[in-house]
């Protein structure tokens, strides 16, 4: 990840997704599904980490996602602004058996809409389907440390408390993708990712970070044209200061 | 998760300082809530967006550390939030204890840095560039031979590795010498090269600026140097300290901290059964606006943001003494600051410098500038009044704090004066705007925003001897605590150190906090373990397992988790 600029060694193009929702919502799984599930199977998940990191492949080109999870930072509304700079992509979650965290999940559209970069790809996803299908008892993992427990539990349809309609009708006037899933099954999950990568502007990116920017983010559109003194601190950290100047 | 609101520490306020420390209590396996009245991160060194910056000095205006705010118009610039203004405009030292952090904590990893480019320094109506190199300095043809092998000299003995206190140099009353007055008279150097090195290379506020401190400074900043580029100095980008402290947060966050900002602490109340049973919480905190009430067993906070009302009732407080600067050095306790944004490019160029160097392309433009210093030494412009040295700080798109095409100029100067900062900085400001003209017609550019106030240091009501009792006390062995045990840690407030050395304060100072409280931490988490042995029971509250096992901290930053990456 050292080498956020364009990856040059293997023509992927990193693109920075942040995950946001109500706590409890199921973000930390879905991305661990993502990650850990169908990429790398017998790969621990690295808890802790500043960043996840998943290939996704589409087509001829690679996407290089470089998710981040909100720590626990949204439970009371202390998000850093840092979040969102330069993020190209973002997953809104909600759970659909609980009405309540589908419009938490309108108001972190609207404020993506404010703070993000306007050419952000946005989809929304209704997670715990499983909740709502036969045999299905939870999904799954606990809940960020800092986060309310969840309040899960239950086993029939009537869990239900947002009807997929209702949220394909929202998803499409807002300019969303929209998606059903299940971090439990996996159902679904997938999909986001490469549906996201279909929608992402692969060749602005790669046209924004080809001057050397240090971050990912350089794609916003504003990359200056003195890019070259940009610096990754970890690059150099171990150099011998034979290198002074003086 | 039934303890939820119960933390080992509570720090309070959102600075680089305590965000750097929040960052090494999680990390540690501490468990920690980090507050903030503000609804912003960073507080007093936060990076703002125009609007945010506007509200800001609305309200900062009934504030003891900040007055005099002046604004030319509280009118939206387009793109506000395009714009990231630093309430603490630094720089950093490409080798230094802040770097070192970034590095060692991972958080280097969430933000970008560039190099200055370039520094200059105003000196007999021109603008010169200060040779970053001996390569530079070779090449200079304004420095004549004599002096080029003087000032080579001074570098070597500037850079090297013996102490400066065992060289005969600084021997005699000269490590307390004026540093220009100790480069005129034991290197031989003229009082215009003196300067330059005093003020654009050592980065000296004020004339009386000593000898020895300042030594040690340059030779910080000279083995800065090469490390990543030309430039000993870094600049992060959207408005450096107040994001970089967002990064120390969020790895906080990562690793299970509790964030919670725009609440104010409505009380703090100390336990009661604290002195007979210390199996409870030290500490219970109450926030307005916000149901939970929460626990702790030790305070951080900064001094400044520390809720001076409940102070009264509550004891066992230790100043943390300021580890950096070092002792002895002063740092002024007011600065004039001015920010100002315009829409086009400086140049530092001098006319010459780049006729020169850019010989038969005939009218080229002269190159214009991103990131870079602008000094003017004490006295060196005749409009100016300030005693001080002058700074100005430049930072382009390239820092990604300002939409495309603008610039932010950031002034600074010690004062010791009662004088309105938009009095005393607005000479140089013209000047920098009309020297520094890249149109063809030199006209001075107009600014598009400007602001200007004044800054004191918190008054800290921390005394040598109080300090020197409480570290006592807490480097007792861990089972003897008393009733004096702090508690409650107060952080050194920012100094108004040169621009450099912000940062690095916050990161020194921030690990001289984590080691304080590590100690006044296990010695709680000791004589919890002392009672509950003595009691022979279990106490009917909550055991949380690291109560159990008094885990060993060894270093500042336990060893990156590096996420592996995945080969093709």
């Amino acid at each position: 990840m050292a080498d956020a600029a364009s990856g040059s060694t293997d023509k992927s193009v990193q693109v920075k997704l942040v995950l946001l929702g109500e706590a409890a919502v199921g973000k930390s799984s879905v991305v661990l599904r993502f990650v850990s599930d169908e990429f790398q199977p017998n790969k621990e998940p690295t808890i802790g980490a500043a960043f996840l990191t998943q290939k996704c492949r589409l087509e001829d080109r690679v996407l290089r996602y470089e998710i981040w999870d909100t720590a626990g930072q949204e439970r009371f509304h202390s998000l850093a602004p840092m979040y969102y700079r330069n993020a190209q992509a973002a997953v809104v979650v909600y759970d659909i058996t609980k009405a309540s965290s589908l419009e938490k999940a309108k108001s972190w559209v609207k404020e993506l809409q404010r703070q993000a970069n306007p050419n952000i790809v946005i989809a929304l996803a209704g997670n715990k389907l499983d909740l709502v299908q036969p045999s299905a008892s939870s999904s799954g993992t606990p809940p960020t440390p800092g986060e309310a427990p969840s309040s899960s539990g239950g086993e029939s349809e009537s869990l239900r408390q947002v009807p997929r309609e209702e949220a394909q009708a929202y998803a499409t006037e807002a300019g969303l993708l929209f998606f059903e899933t299940s971090a439990k099954t996996g159902e679904g999950i997938v999909e986001i990712f490469t549906e996201i990568a279909k929608k992402i502007p692969i060749e602005h990116i790669l046209a924004a970070t080809r001057g050397g920017a240090g971050r990912p983010g350089a794609a916003g559109g504003r990359a200056g044209n003195a890019q070259d003194a940009a610096v990754n601190l970890e690059e150099n950290a171990n150099k011998p200061k034979d290198a002074c100047n003086c | 998760m039934d303890n939820e609101g119960i933390f080992d520490v509570i720090v309070i306020g959102t600075g680089l300082t305590e965000s750097i420390t929040a960052a090494a209590f999680a990390r540690a396996g501490f468990k920690v809530a980090h507050l903030d009245e503000n609804v912003y991160y960073g507080g007093d060194e936060a990076s703002l967006s125009f609007e945010e910056y506007i509200n800001w000095a609305t309200h900062a205006k009934d504030s003891t550390q900040f007055s005099s705010i002046s604004l030319s118009s509280s009118d939206a610039l387009p793109n506000s939030r395009q714009y990231s203004i630093s309430l603490s405009p630094s720089v950093i030292p490409a080798a230094g204890p802040l770097i070192s952090s970034l590095v060692a904590s991972g958080v280097s990893r969430y933000g970008g840095f560039r190099l200055v480019e370039q520094v200059a320094v105003y000196s007999n109506h021109e603008v010169k560039t200060v040779p970053g190199s001996k390569e530079d300095i070779f090449k200079d043809k304004t420095i004549s031979l004599l002096d080029k092998r003087r000032l080579m000299r001074f570098l070597v003995f500037a850079s090297g590795d013996e102490d400066f206190e065992a060289r005969t140099e600084l021997e005699g009353a000269k490590a307390d010498m004026p540093f220009v007055e100790f480069l005129k008279t034991t290197f031989s150097l003229d009082q215009k090269m003196a300067e330059t090195i005093a003020y654009a290379l050592s980065h000296c506020v004020s004339p009386s600026d000593k000898a020895l401190s300042a030594l040690r400074r340059l030779r910080r900043y000279l083995r800065s140097a090469g490390r990543y580029g030309h430039s000993p100095f870094l600049i992060g980008q959207y408005g450096s300290s107040g994001e970089i402290a967002q990064g120390f947060c969020r790895t906080a966050a990562v690793a299970g901290c509790v964030y919670i900002l725009g609440k104010e602490i409505s009380s703090i109340t100390r336990n009661r059964n604290f002195d007979e049973s210390q199996s409870s919480p030290t500490y219970t905190l109450t926030l307005s606006d916000f149901p939970e009430t929460i626990t702790c067993d030790l305070i951080v906070s900064s001094e400044s943001h520390f809720p001076a009302g409940l102070l009264g009732n509550i004891g066992d407080i230790l100043r943390i003494p300021p580890a950096f600067p070092a002792t002895g050095e002063e740092t002024p306790s007011t600065i004039a600051r001015g920010v100002c944004i315009i829409d086009q490019p400086l140049s530092f160029v001098s006319s010459q410098e780049s006729s020169s160097s850019e010989e038969g392309d005939g009218q080229e433009s002269r190159p214009t500038l991103d990131t870079g210093i602008f000094v003017f030494p004490p006295s060196s412009l005749s409009t100016g009044a300030a005693s001080s040295a002058v700074t100005v700080l430049v930072v382009g798109e390239g820092t990604m704090s300002v939409p495309k095409g603008k610039w932010i100029l950031y002034l600074s100067t010690s004062i010791d004066t009662a004088v309105s900062p938009e009095q005393l900085l607005k000479p140089y400001l013209d000047m920098t705007l009309s020297l520094s003209a890249t149109s063809s017609s030199d006209i001075s550019i107009i600014p598009l925003f400007t602001s200007f106030y004044l800054q004191t240091t918190f008054p800290s009501s921390y005394t040598t001897s109080s300090t020197k009792s409480s570290l006592t006390t807490s480097s007792r062995p861990d089972h003897s605590f008393g009733s004096s045990l702090p508690t409650i840690l107060l952080s050194p407030a920012p100094p108004n150190s040169p621009l450099p050395d912000s940062g690095d304060a916050a990161a020194v100072n921030a690990e001289a906090i984590f080691w304080e409280a590590v100690k006044a931490l296990k010695s709680i988490k000791a004589s919890k373990k002392l009672q509950k042995t003595s009691e022979g029971q279990v106490p009917p509250t909550v055991v949380r397992e690291e109560e159990e096992e008094l885990v060993e901290i060894e270093s500042f930053w336990p060893p990156v988790v590096n996420e592996e990456d995945d080969e093709e």
